[in-house]
Parts: structure tokens; sequence; C-alpha cells
């Protein structure tokens, strides 16, 4: 009797600790948008590619306008840094993400984000070295020092695309910098803390002008993959069909297919794990 | 004095009041303009410190990161008079703060703080877009500290000022006061009659411009005091004291003797022989004489005694604290001084004399008036006694008597004339050959006595003659005269009206213009009026009385000679002097009925005068059977009680009495 009354606690008690469990795994990360909500706030991130007041200034238009296109407030939000926008992606904190070719290949498309549509002209990057610098080609990398933003940027991809594509192997032929913007890497290397470092080709030309200097490209990358606009999958679908429509409508914007990112998903998985920053 | 009248503490208080009231207005100027530089100050510490902090709170927002605003506003709070801050996200929630208990809460009301606090709410982001507010609470505490030490000390320079201003005042005021007074003293000083008060002259200022210039006044004031007082008291001529000097000190010496018994003496001199110099060199000459004599005499009297001018040569001297036998010796001693002059005047020597009378002056003396009346009786009696004499007042004196009486009528006269006691009566003059014209009259002149009752002429007239009062007393006449025919209507106005002229009046150069004007302002006809002169007034000077005649004819009014036949006249005056009608002596006429040799007499003249061209008038007609011998004569007027008695004027023109002769 006194065993079965026992059996019967135990019981009881292993099912409200399932309930609970159950209703605990259910709940929502505490820092997850109520988008899903009615009348719920929906947060639009944008990976920091620039300072949060430029961010402001582009985004915000865009960000009202998805307000309307979904028919709630939506809040244009950035972070201090990729990695916790990262962090933020996988949290699924943003519900509409605007995320560079890397973010979403190795943060987004594993956390589950929708891709809705991206810009259509393809980017390159290039490996630049000062002007004066006595590097001539990308073989004369080979021990030196190589400025690379995060794993998971864009730019430090490309760059390490670039390296496997002329036979260097980044972890042994030479010694990658991290750091945290392009514009830390010009900085590193026109004060000889790299030798060189991967940026986006389009702003080589900025960068000039800005420092009054010339910079030597050492090698191009092949056609990547441009930003993304994303939707978190825990949206409904059609809001994520609203939001994919307005994005495709927006000029330079087609419609992104996973199909987009094939290539490149092969290439980053060849890639394997991340290089680990030296510094 | 009463502390506000005192120019020295007004000036004080001025100067502290204009003072106070720049201080103030140049505190109240800098701690505004402390105030607003402060509040700028402020304001822009305020928004400087806003824009650095909403700018991190922008990242913040827009990255949702928290982690670094959170120390920012730790650090602000604790170095930029900031109490707190906070931030709200778009939903009003607190997420971020200097407190970091707040984060998450809806904010409520700031709590209190024990100083001034400013709380500044700043939108994050743009207005329309906001990303949330930044809430800054501010402290005022400084800026209220920082106003209020400048307050203290500016007000502590103002009161330092003040006490520095008030002292300056009071001192400058007081030096004023105490210079201004001694100004007021010494004009105070002056006005009882110091005349030698002076204001000592110190520095060059506008008080010692003011000293100066009231020295400068009291000098002129007192020179003109000196020279009024030459004036007023000395005989501008002579040097010696005048008549109202001496009437003063004469009065004072009357009320000694009265009141103490003392004994002086008055003298009365008159200068025999004057008129001669004066007459024969001219008035310079008399001049001269008087200057000499007065300082001869002025030598021989003692300094206490005073001698003083009275009159033309006229001298008067009071011996005081004299006795009568003192005074005849000092009084012969003048005598027999002036006896010894000479005067010199050009190549011509004179000796002149003079007489004194003399008056003690004891406690029987009614007044000076009195004693200078006695005074000059004696004189006048010393002068009746051979002249160059000296005679004392004695009532007892028969001659002194009589001329006392003259000069009482003199002042009654002049009293009379004064107070308009004269008046005028009527007496008819009837056409002996045509009744039922209009009468003439004769105006004669009466004083009436302090009791009413009517005093003769023959009793004023003849000291009126003597003292020279018959022009005034003749123009007076003049005037009473014309009042009466004015009043009168034109038809009971007389044809003439006879009015007597004395001597005397003959010379006098304003009666012609008196008459014409007194004609012109009562509207009469010159016509009106007949003057007469005595025959004796005529032949005294008849170049005069021809020239004044001619003129009152050239008038327009009539003349008549008068009294004929008891002054010796010429019958060839008859014709020169001009008159119009000739009044027969009335001592003829009273005898023409019983001496033939009066009735021959009138018939002469009566006839002459016909032949001369006059007409004829005869007095004292007092009966019937003398008017008629008058009329059988072929005199052509008659006057006297046979006509009418004299009667006021005033009655006469009321009755408009009717001669009354008998054509029988």
């Amino acid at each position: 009797m006194t065993e079965d009354k026992t059996s019967r606690a135990c019981w009881k008690v292993t099912l409200l600790w399932l309930g609970l469990w159950s209703l605990l795994a259910n709940v929502p990360p505490a820092t997850a948008s109520n988008c899903r909500q009615p009348e719920g706030t929906c947060i639009f991130g944008v990976f920091p590619h620039s300072s949060t007041r430029q961010i402001a200034t582009t985004y915000q238009t865009i960000a009202e306008e998805l307000s309307l296109v979904l028919d709630r407030d939506v809040r244009l939000q950035t972070a201090r840094s990729i990695p916790e926008f990262l962090k933020r992606l996988r949290q699924h904190r943003y519900d509409i993400a605007l995320a560079g070719i890397g973010h979403y290949l190795m943060v987004a498309e594993p956390a589950g984000y929708i891709p809705l549509a991206h810009r259509e002209n393809p980017l390159h990057y290039v490996l630049v070295t000062p002007q004066e610098s006595p590097l001539r080609d990308i073989d004369d990398l080979r021990g030196r020092r190589l400025g690379l933003m995060p794993p998971q940027n864009g730019t430090s991809i490309a760059g390490q695309l670039i390296l496997r594509d002329h036979g260097l192997d980044p972890q042994k032929d030479l010694t990658v910098v991290r750091l945290g913007s392009q514009q830390g890497c010009i900085h590193a290397m026109l004060t000889a803390q790299v030798d060189a470092c991967a940026i986006a080709e389009p702003v080589v030309e900025t960068f000039e002008a800005m420092m009054n200097r010339h910079f030597r490209i050492l090698a191009r990358s092949e056609d990547l993959p441009n930003v993304s606009y994303l939707a978190s999958p825990l949206l409904a679908p059609d809001q994520i069909e609203a939001l994919r429509d307005y994005f495709s409508d927006r000029e330079h914007f087609v419609a992104a297919r996973p199909s987009h990112y094939s290539h490149f998903r092969k290439r980053i998985e060849a890639l394997g794990r991340p290089p680990e920053a030296r510094r | 004095m009463r502390p506000f009248r005192s120019l020295g503490t007004r000036i004080a208080l001025i100067v502290i009041v204009a003072e106070g009231v720049v201080l103030a207005a140049m505190l109240w100027l800098t701690q505004s303009h402390l105030r607003n530089a402060l509040k700028q100050q402020a304001e822009i510490e305020h928004r400087l410190t806003l824009d650095v902090l909403t700018d991190a709170a922008y990242t913040a927002l827009l990255t949702d990161e928290y982690t670094e605003v959170t120390p920012l506003f730790e650090h602000s709070v604790s170095n930029h008079h900031i109490v707190s801050i906070r931030l709200l996200d778009r939903d009003g929630r607190i997420v971020a703060a200097s407190n970091p208990t707040m984060i998450g809460t809806i904010p409520g009301k700031l709590p209190p703080t024990p100083y001034p606090a400013l709380l500044v709410r700043q939108p994050v982001g743009e207005p329309d877009s906001a990303l949330g507010e930044l809430q800054v609470v501010f402290s005022q505490q400084y800026l209220q500290a920082a106003y209020m030490s400048s307050m203290e000390r500016s007000l502590a320079i103002a009161a330092l000022g003040l006490a520095g201003t008030a002292l300056i005042g009071l001192t400058l005021g007081g030096r004023i006061r105490h210079r201004l007074n001694r100004i007021v003293q010494q004009t105070r000083a002056f006005a009882r009659g110091q005349l030698d008060a002076r204001v000592s002259s110190d520095g060059t200022d506008e008080i010692a411009e003011l000293g100066n210039a009231f020295n400068q006044m009291a000098d002129r004031i007192s020179r003109d005091i000196h020279h009024i007082e030459e004036l007023a008291y000395h005989d501008s001529l002579t040097g010696i004291t005048n008549r109202l000097v001496f009437h003063e000190r004469l009065a004072t010496a009357v009320r000694s003797a009265r009141r103490h018994g003392h004994q002086h003496v008055l003298m009365y001199l008159d200068l025999d022989q004057f008129k001669v110099v004066n007459d024969t060199c001219g008035h310079d000459a008399g001049d001269a004489l008087l200057v000499d004599l007065s300082q001869r005499l002025s030598t021989l009297i003692r300094a206490r005694d005073t001698l003083s001018r009275l009159g033309g040569d006229e001298f008067g001297v009071l011996l005081e604290n004299c006795t009568l036998g003192e005074a005849e010796q000092v009084a012969e001693k003048l005598r027999a001084s002036v006896a010894d002059y000479r005067f010199r005047w050009k190549d011509r020597t004179f000796r002149v004399g003079v007489s004194i009378g003399i008056v003690p002056v004891d406690g029987n003396i009614e007044d000076e008036k009195q004693l200078l009346s006695q005074a000059d009786v004696a004189c006048y009696a010393a002068k009746k006694a051979g002249r160059n004499a000296v005679r004392v007042a004695n009532a007892q004196d028969g001659e002194v008597a009589r001329h006392s009486a003259e000069l009482a009528w003199i002042a009654r006269l002049q009293e009379a004339l004064e107070h308009h006691a004269f008046t005028l009566h009527w007496q008819s003059i009837a056409a002996t050959t045509a009744p039922e014209r209009r009468p003439f009259r004769e105006a004669l002149l009466r004083l009436v006595g302090t009791d009413g009752h009517l005093i003769p002429p023959g009793e004023f007239l003849p000291p009126a003659e003597q003292y020279g009062l018959m022009p005034a007393i003749d123009r007076h006449v003049i005037t009473l005269a014309l009042d009466h025919l004015r009043e009168l209507p034109t038809e009971d106005r007389p044809e003439k009206l006879f009015i007597n002229l004395s001597a005397r009046s003959l010379s006098d150069d304003g009666l012609y213009t008196l008459i014409q004007e007194s004609l012109a302002k009562n509207g009469l006809a010159p016509g009106l009026l007949c003057f007469e002169i005595t025959e004796t007034a005529a032949i005294d000077n008849p170049e005069l009385a021809c020239h004044f005649i001619e003129r009152i004819k050239q008038l327009g009014c009539s003349f008549a000679l008068d009294d004929f036949g008891t002054g010796l006249c010429g019958f060839n005056y008859l014709r020169e002097l001009g008159a119009d009608f000739l009044k027969i002596d009335g001592s003829f006429v009273t005898g023409i009925l019983s001496d033939p040799l009066d009735r021959s007499i009138v018939a002469a003249v009566n006839d002459i005068a016909h032949q001369a061209g006059l007409q004829t008038i005869a007095e004292w007609v007092e009966d019937d059977a003398t008017m008629q011998a008058l009329q059988s004569i072929g005199v052509d007027y008659v006057q006297g009680y046979a006509i009418d008695r004299p009667m006021p004027a005033g009655v006469a023109m009321r009755t408009g009495s009717e001669p009354a002769i008998n054509q029988g």
C-alpha cells in the first residue's frame, strides 16, 4: 500500500515535471520578438557594416515601409559587432534581417532563416597591399600577415577562398590577423601591423581617396552573392510572402532561392571550420 | 537746526540715495547678466552633455545594447551636475539609467531633490520616428550657488561703496555747511547793523565766490549807507547837520529836560545882509558865504553841541547841559565872530551880521515846535532891535507877542489850506443902468473858525501877505470858485465872477497854467472870470502886472483894478495896465452925499475911467441915496449892502438873488 502510494506520487511528480518542461519548451526565447503576436512589434536587424547613424539613415525608411507591409510596428536594429549580430540571429531576435553571404550560410541558414531577396549584382573581394609594398603577387603573401575580419564575415570567407584558389593555406602558409572591420584592416595594413588585407572591391577607391594612398590589388575573388534580406522562420507564411514580394520589388534586388547560394554553400563547407583568430 | 533742513545733510543724502540707486541698478544689471550668462553656460553644458548622451543613447537604442551606455550615465552623473539619467525606449520602458535599479521599470515621478533641479526630456532620433527618450535631471544647485556667491560679493562691495559715499558725502556736506554757516552768520550780523561784518575768503570755489560777492555787496551797501546818512543827516552845502538831525536832537533835549530836569539852550540864528550878497553876487557867492560861516561857527561851540542849517540863511544851535548865562556868552561870541568876518568875493568885500534868538530848554516846554517858534520870535525881536544882536525869548515883550501871534496865524492858515477850512461868499455887483441884467458877483474869502464862526479876511490876510501864503490862498480861491461855477446851471451863473488876486500871485508862473487848466477841466468860458488886483499891487511892479494882465486877457478873462484911489496910482497907468473895470475905493463912495470933495473925486475917477475905456464899479454902496447919487454921476456898477450882503456861494446859487436897484 505504501509502495503504491509512493509509486503514484512519483508518477505524479514525473508528470508534473514533464508538463512544466513541455510548457517551458514551447515558450519562445526570452529575447525573441513578439512579431507573431497581433499588434506585436517586429525587429528589422541590419548587420553592422557601417556606423549606427549611417545604418539608421539608410534603413529607417525601409523599416517604416515594412511597417506598412506588415501592418505593424517594425523597428530597425543593428548590433555593435558582427558576433553580437550573429548571436541575435541565432536567438531569432531579428524577424527580418539584412545579412552578408557568410552570415547567412554560416549562421542564419542553420538557424532556419529564409532568404527573401538578394542584391542582383555579385560582390567581389580583393586582397590589397600598399602601393609601395614589396609584395607583387599573392604568392608573396607566404609567411606574411594577412588581416581578415571575423570568420563568419563575407570578407573573411572571400579572403580565404582567394587564398585557396591560389593554392595558399590560410592556416599554414601565412598568418591571419583578425580585425573588427574593413577600416580596421586598412589601418592595420598602413601601420604595418599586417602586410595585406581582404576588403570588398567597391571600397578600395573609397579608402584610397579617404586616406590619400594607393593600394595594389594582389588578387580578386570570384563573383560572390551580395547581401540578402532574410525572414525569421517564426514569422507567419503570409508575412514571409508579403516580405518577399516587397523586397523582390526593390530596385537591384531579386527574389532569393536556396539554389542561388549552393555553390558557395559548398565552398564554405570545403573551408571547414573557420580559422581561429591568432589575436 | 533740524537735520533735513541742513544743506550738508541734504547733499549727503542726495549723494547717498543717488549712489544707492546707481549701485542697485548696477547690481541688478550685473546679476541679471550673470544669471543669464550662467543660464546660457548651463544650457550650453546641457546641450553638449545631451549631445554626447543622446548619441550614445541612439546607438544603444538602435543596437539594443546598453552595457556601454550605463557606465557613461554613471560617469556623467558623478561629473556633470547631473542628478540622474534614464533612457526610455519607444515603449516607455527604462532601458538604461544612471541608477541600474530603475532599468526595466516604468518611469514614475522623479524623486524630490533638496535643491533646484531641471528635468530635460530629449527625444532620441528623428522627432517623428524617435527611438526613445533620454531624460536627464540637471542640478541647478551649482548655478544658484554661483549666483548667490556673486550676489553676496556684489552686495558687500555695494555696502562698502555706500558707506564710503556716505562718509565722503557727510564730510563734504559738513564742510559746505560750515562754510555756508559762516556766510550766514556774517550776513545776519550785517543785517543787525554790524556794517563791518565780512566773510574771510578761503579757496576759489563757488562758496568762496559767494563770500567774495557778499563782501563786495557789504562794501557797497556800507558806502551807500554812509552816503545816505550823509545826505539824510547833513546839509549838502555846508556839511553840518541838517534840520532833521536838529529836530531829533531838540526833541531828545526836550524829553531830557522834562523827565530829568536837565538844562539846555536853543539858539536861532538868522544872518543879516545875506540877501545883499546873494542879490549882488549871485547864489554861488551866497553858498560860499554859508560854507565859510558854517565852518567858522562850528569852531566856536563844544563838540557835544549841535550846529545845524535850518533854512537858507538860518542856523540852529543846541547847547546841551548849558545854563542860560553860559548860552548868552556863547551867543555873543558867535555874534561877534560873524560881525568880525569879512566875506570876499572877487574884488568885493562884504560885512554880514547875525541876529540870534535864545530860548532855554527846561521842563516847562511843551514840545520842540514851541521852542523853535519862541526862538524864531526872539530872533525876530533881535532883528527889530537893529539886527546883529542877541535877544533872549521873553513872553512880556509886545513885539515878540505880536510876532508870536502872527506866527500862530501862519500855522493856522497852513492848516486851513490843508483841511479846506476856507469858504467863499458871493456879493452882487449890479449895473446901474440896466438892473434887469444878470448881475456880476464877487467871490469873497472867509475862514471858518474852529468854533464854526466866520473869520473876516481882515484878520488873516495881513499875516498871510507877510509870510508869503497869498499865492497858495489865491490858488485855493480860484479852485473853489470854479468848482461853484461848474455846479451851477448855465442860466444861474453870474455874467462875471470877480476873483481877487494878491500882488505876489502876479509873479506866480504856475497861476496862469492853473487858471487855464481849471477852466478847461470845468468846461467854463474864460469870459466868466474877472480878476481883481489892488491898485497898490499894480503899481508895486507895473511891468509884472502889465504882463500878467495881458496874458489873462489873452486867455479871455477880464481884469479889474481894485481899491482905486488909495494907492496914488497915476492915471496914466489906467491905459497901460489894460484893465476892463475900475473899482472906486469905498472910502470915497461912502462920503459922496456929505462931502463934495468925495463926490468930485468919484465923478472925476468915473469920468477919467470912461475916457480910458474902463467901466466903473462903486464899492461900499450902503443906501439907496448913495446909489442914486452914483447913478446920477454915471457910475456903471454898484456893490454894497444897498444891493445885497455877501452870502455863502451855495445859498447865492440857490436863491439867485437879484440886486435891489431902485430905479426911482
